[in-house]
């Protein structure tokens, strides 16, 4: 009788084994695309108004008062592009009762080559003595704002809006007294050619 | 090339001409960080100061701050030939027993300001020379003795 001799194949493996490297493998695929649908999605963060060296933080301080006619904000943008490589928009929607809402829009990544984060800056002309809204949306991002403190601490929503109020800068002290004291010279002067 | 760790960018809050990509004016320190990021330089290694400078002083103020909060332990000053001096000049003023070694470049006049031999026939030699000098004595009346 011829007897039959299989030599296992070290590199075959029986089947348990292969069904153990197939579960395997199918473990870092699902763990894979988990990372992959977990990359950082585009947020916003980190509001700030820009007031003579001191930076405001708007979620921290709602009603605030910021002072005019020109006001620069900081906003920090993190997270990255979406796989499809498109274009994002961050949108600034800046209303002040009683004016038209200004609305600026800049692009992510910046000049298409500067990819988050970085921290975008923008400016906006106020007209007076008002309450004021600053919405910030990154257009088809949902949500894009992590709720930083409060009742409603680290809730995901798409776009904020910080409420403040706006005013025109008092005139300094020192400003004042010198328009004053201009004034008062003006006035003798006049005074001293109509004696003449 | 290879000569400084990091660029510091200062923001004068004005903006540029019109960008087609970003369709919008975007500002000056936005258009020299593209302009460095296009050349090469990591984003990483560029810091902006937003806080908005109006005048040299303002502006060699925010320096010193960001120098100090950084330790910085020397400094090289990229400005245009003609600001030059009254930059040096209120550079040493403001960094005075800093402890910073301090340094400035100037980028060769010819291409974005006028030739210093032809600025008197040039409208931009007529914004940049008459009141560079005015500005110098304004700063060394002024800063005389801080």
């Amino acid at each position: 009788m011829k007897q039959l001799c299989v030599k296992p194949n070290p590199r075959r493996g029986n089947g348990a084994s292969r069904g153990f490297i197939l579960a395997l493998m199918g473990l870092a695929l699902c763990l894979f695309s988990a990372v992959e649908t977990k990359a950082d999605p585009l947020m916003f963060s980190n509001v700030v108004a820009l007031q003579n060296d001191i930076r405001v933080d708007l979620f921290a301080n709602p009603g605030t008062t910021i002072f005019g006619p020109q006001i620069s904000f900081l906003v920090d943008i993190t997270g990255t592009i979406p796989a499809n490589g498109q274009l994002q928009t961050l949108r600034i929607t800046f209303a002040e009762a009683g004016q038209a809402a200004i609305v600026q829009e800049f692009s992510i990544p910046a000049f298409g080559i500067i990819p988050p984060p970085f921290t975008q800056l923008f400016t906006v002309s106020t007209v007076g003595t008002n309450a004021a809204t600053l919405t910030i949306d990154i257009l088809g991002n949902s949500p894009d704002f992590s709720i930083p403190g409060g009742a409603r601490s680290g809730q995901l929503v798409d776009s904020f809006t910080y409420t403040f109020n706006v005013a025109e800068p008092v005139p300094e002290p020192a400003t004042l007294t010198l328009l004053g004291a201009g004034l008062v010279a003006l006035a003798r002067r006049r005074r001293r050619r109509r004696s003449d | 090339m290879g000569r400084a760790h990091r660029i510091v960018l200062t923001n004068d809050n004005n903006k540029g001409g019109w960008s087609a990509v970003e369709e919008r004016n975007p500002f000056f320190y936005e258009l020299a960080t593209a302009e460095l990021v296009r050349l090469g330089v990591p984003k990483d290694r560029i810091d902006i100061e937003f806080e908005p400078v109006d005048s040299t002083y303002t502006e060699v103020k925010v320096l010193r701050r960001y120098s100090e909060s950084n330790g910085l332990k020397s400094l090289l000053v990229v400005t245009s030939a003609y600001h030059s001096r009254r930059a040096w000049w209120t550079l040493r003023k403001v960094f005075e027993g800093s402890g910073t070694s301090l340094g400035i470049e100037s980028v060769p006049p010819g291409s974005q300001t006028p030739n210093p031999a032809t600025w008197w026939i040039h409208i931009a030699g007529w914004n940049a020379v008459p009141p560079e000098f005015l500005k110098i004595a304004y700063y060394w009346i002024s800063l005389h003795d801080c």
